[in-house]
């Protein structure tokens, strides 16, 4: 066999021949006993090497290496800093040590002016004394000393002031010159706090209560009477006020879609939570509370938060926001208008929504529920399959608790996955398409 | 690119660390895999793949996104290896790996996975990583590429910066003398196991 045919085999296993050498390669194989054994070594070898065993790293290695990057680029931006104070403060050192200068400079002149002998300022061609010069023997005349001490004093004088000008001058050029030079290192200091400021304050992905539309949910039309609403010719997505929630809105508002995005305008978020928890509790729904969120209310921020229900049959749906009604206005005492909850808009399902959600959770998004419209006429089917099914528990002495709904409560923080959201993800049952979904954003006032 | 890595990127570029985070989990062990049987020692790959991980942070921004990132990653890491393979200047092969079962090893728990089943297949493995030990760094490279990372003739020349035409004749010969090597490993392991017996 050829080199040339080896290596025909070769890209045969490849499957990078073309056709005609694909052809060369087939019939090479038919007629070639040896052709044969050397295919069959050759596939061999390269299927020894694909399934090779495999090795893994340790699981925090992806860990280390963040550890790493976040230690290399804190440094950088240390020195970056360091580098930008040195640069500020340069010019301002120069001219310090200039100053000294200066003086030193100022002062050798003045002595110079001072001394020099033959300096024409100091031996001026003075008049001869009328009375010297009748009396004296004509020579060589003294120079008049307190003249010379005078003109010396009018040219120190000139020179000081030309000397004071030149530095007022100078510190004017200084003063226009310092703004210009400490703009760019401004901008490199800027520059700077945009790579520290989310070591600094986390990983806040501000876009995510942007969640649907929120202009609509902080908009002073929350606290009006739904009833006002009916009455308005446009469309508008619908909005049950808190106090006049019941039976029928409940109905009405699973009786769109399987899948619900509400939006919850309330006072506190941790009042709201302990009563939504309260709800899910007589639900018998296991729910989870992200500590980063607990942190947040802990430092009394009133930040805004997603409670995620999933998996629950019409009547547990039915019966929890009921229940949260109930938890709420009961909690609030006789009067219903102290309520924490003022009004649940329902937000259209859409694909950012989804893909929010699948960020916030860490879930691929095929995982998550879909928009599917509530079947009109099942809603009763639902509810007496599950009251059945509820008696049945009863009947046996077994407690009645849902198979796979729960829920989990987090803050809208996308890293690092909190140890609540992850034991949500492997705790969570297998998403059933006869169920309902909830997502809950609540946005407490400010 | 896939765009999950361009996502990825873009966070990791507006100052989010995390996403490199996402990065480096998605393709340690592909790239540390190929380092191991690239360099045959465990503590070698899992440095160089730290390095490669940190200098393509580093120049992250440099990054066109005209390759997949994997592709654009395992050149940082090929780099870094070679530099390592040039400044030990001997390659070590795989011994220690072959006394003590490495910690990391996968542990199969299908039916098939009985005693003799995990030795025949650790000795092929290990008669397999010599062979690789042996063949130049030019035809190892070529082999992992192709056989265990599966990469294409395209993404093997943009990795190794070579024309196809060099892949296809480079992987050829490489496939030759791995069976070489290996045809004579097989010799030397049956003389072996049967010079007693014919002694006898």
């Amino acid at each position: 066999m050829t080199e040339a045919d080896k290596q025909l085999l070769t890209g045969y296993i490849d499957g990078v021949l073309s056709p005609t050498e694909k052809q060369r390669a087939e019939l090479l194989l038919r007629t070639s006993a040896e052709a044969r054994q050397l295919f069959s070594d050759l596939v061999s070898d390269s299927l020894r090497l694909k399934y090779l065993r495999r090795e893994q790293l340790p699981t925090d290695f992806a860990d280390r290496i963040v550890a790493m990057v976040r230690e290399e680029v804190a440094r950088l931006a240390q020195r970056q800093l360091w580098r930008l104070r040195i640069r500020r403060w340069a010019p301002v050192a120069v001219a310090a040590a200039l100053l000294p200068f200066i003086a030193w400079a100022t002062f050798v002149l003045v002595s110079q002016i001072l001394t020099r002998p033959d300096s024409p300022s100091v031996a001026l061609p003075s008049q001869p004394h009328p009375q010297q010069q009748d009396f004296d023997e004509p020579g060589p005349t003294a120079p008049d000393v307190n003249q010379i001490a005078k003109h010396g004093w009018a040219k120190l004088e000139q020179n000081v002031r030309t000397a004071w000008q030149q530095s007022i001058r100078a510190g004017e050029s200084l003063r226009q010159l310092l703004p210009r030079s400490v703009e760019p290192f401004n901008e490199l200091a800027r520059a700077a706090w945009n790579e520290l400021e989310p070591l600094v304050l986390g990983d806040w992905n501000p876009a995510v209560p942007d969640i649907g539309n929120p202009t609509v949910l902080t908009s002073p039309l929350r606290d009006t009477d739904r009833q006002l609403f009916r009455s308005l010719e446009f469309s508008l997505p619908p909005i049950f006020s808190w106090q006049n929630f019941g039976q029928s809105e409940v109905q009405q508002l699973l009786g769109s879609n399987r899948f619900l995005v509400l939006d919850v305008s309330c006072r506190d978020g941790r009042h709201t939570w302990e009563r939504v928890q309260a709800a899910l509790r007589t639900q018998k729904i296991p729910a989870l509370l992200d500590s980063r969120l607990k942190k947040f209310w802990d430092h009394r921020q009133n930040t805004v938060y997603f409670v995620y229900v999933e998996n629950l049959s019409r009547a547990q749906a039915e019966d929890w926001l009921l229940a949260l009604h109930r938890e709420d206005t009961r909690s609030a005492g006789k009067s219903s208008s102290e309520a924490q909850i003022r009004s649940i808009l329902v937000q259209p399902v859409d694909a950012e929504v989804r893909q929010r959600l699948a960020e916030l959770l860490g879930l691929p998004i095929g995982l998550l529920p879909e928009a599917t419209r509530s079947p009109s006429a099942a809603s009763d089917t639902a509810l007496t399959e599950d009251t059945l099914r509820k008696l049945e528990q009863l009947a046996a002495g077994q407690p009645i608790r849902s198979a796979s709904a729960q829920a989990v409560a987090f803050c809208p923080l996308r890293y690092p996955p909190s140890k609540e959201i992850q034991k949500f993800r492997q705790q969570r049952g297998q998403l059933r398409a006869d169920a309902y979904h909830l997502v809950l954003i609540f946005r407490p006032e400010r | 690119m896939a765009d999950e890595d361009r996502l990825l990127i873009d966070r990791c570029l507006q100052g989010h660390v995390e996403a490199f985070g996402e990065l480096v989990r998605r393709y340690q062990d592909r790239l540390y895999n190929a380092l191991f049987r690239f360099l045959g020692n465990p503590e070698d790959a899992r440095d160089v793949a730290q390095e490669a991980f940190l200098s393509a942070f580093r120049n992250l921004k440099k990054f066109r996104g005209r390759s997949q990132f994997f592709t654009w990653l395992y050149r940082i890491a090929l780099n870094h290896a070679l530099d390592l393979k040039r400044r030990v200047k001997t390659s070590r092969a795989l011994p220690e790996a072959e006394d003590s079962p490495h910690p990391n090893e996968l542990q199969d728990r299908s039916v098939s996975a009985t005693p003799d089943w995990h030795l025949q297949r650790r000795e092929e493995d290990e008669r397999l990583q010599q062979a690789l030990a042996k063949l130049s760094n030019e035809y190892r490279l070529v082999l992992i590429l192709r056989d265990l990372d599966e990469l294409s003739y395209e993404e093997i020349a943009k990795v190794l910066d070579i024309p196809i035409g060099t892949v296809r004749s480079r992987l050829h010969r490489a496939r030759m003398e791995l069976r070489r090597l290996l045809q004579e490993m097989e010799k030397d392991s049956a003389n072996s196991t049967y010079l007693p017996e014919l002694q006898r």
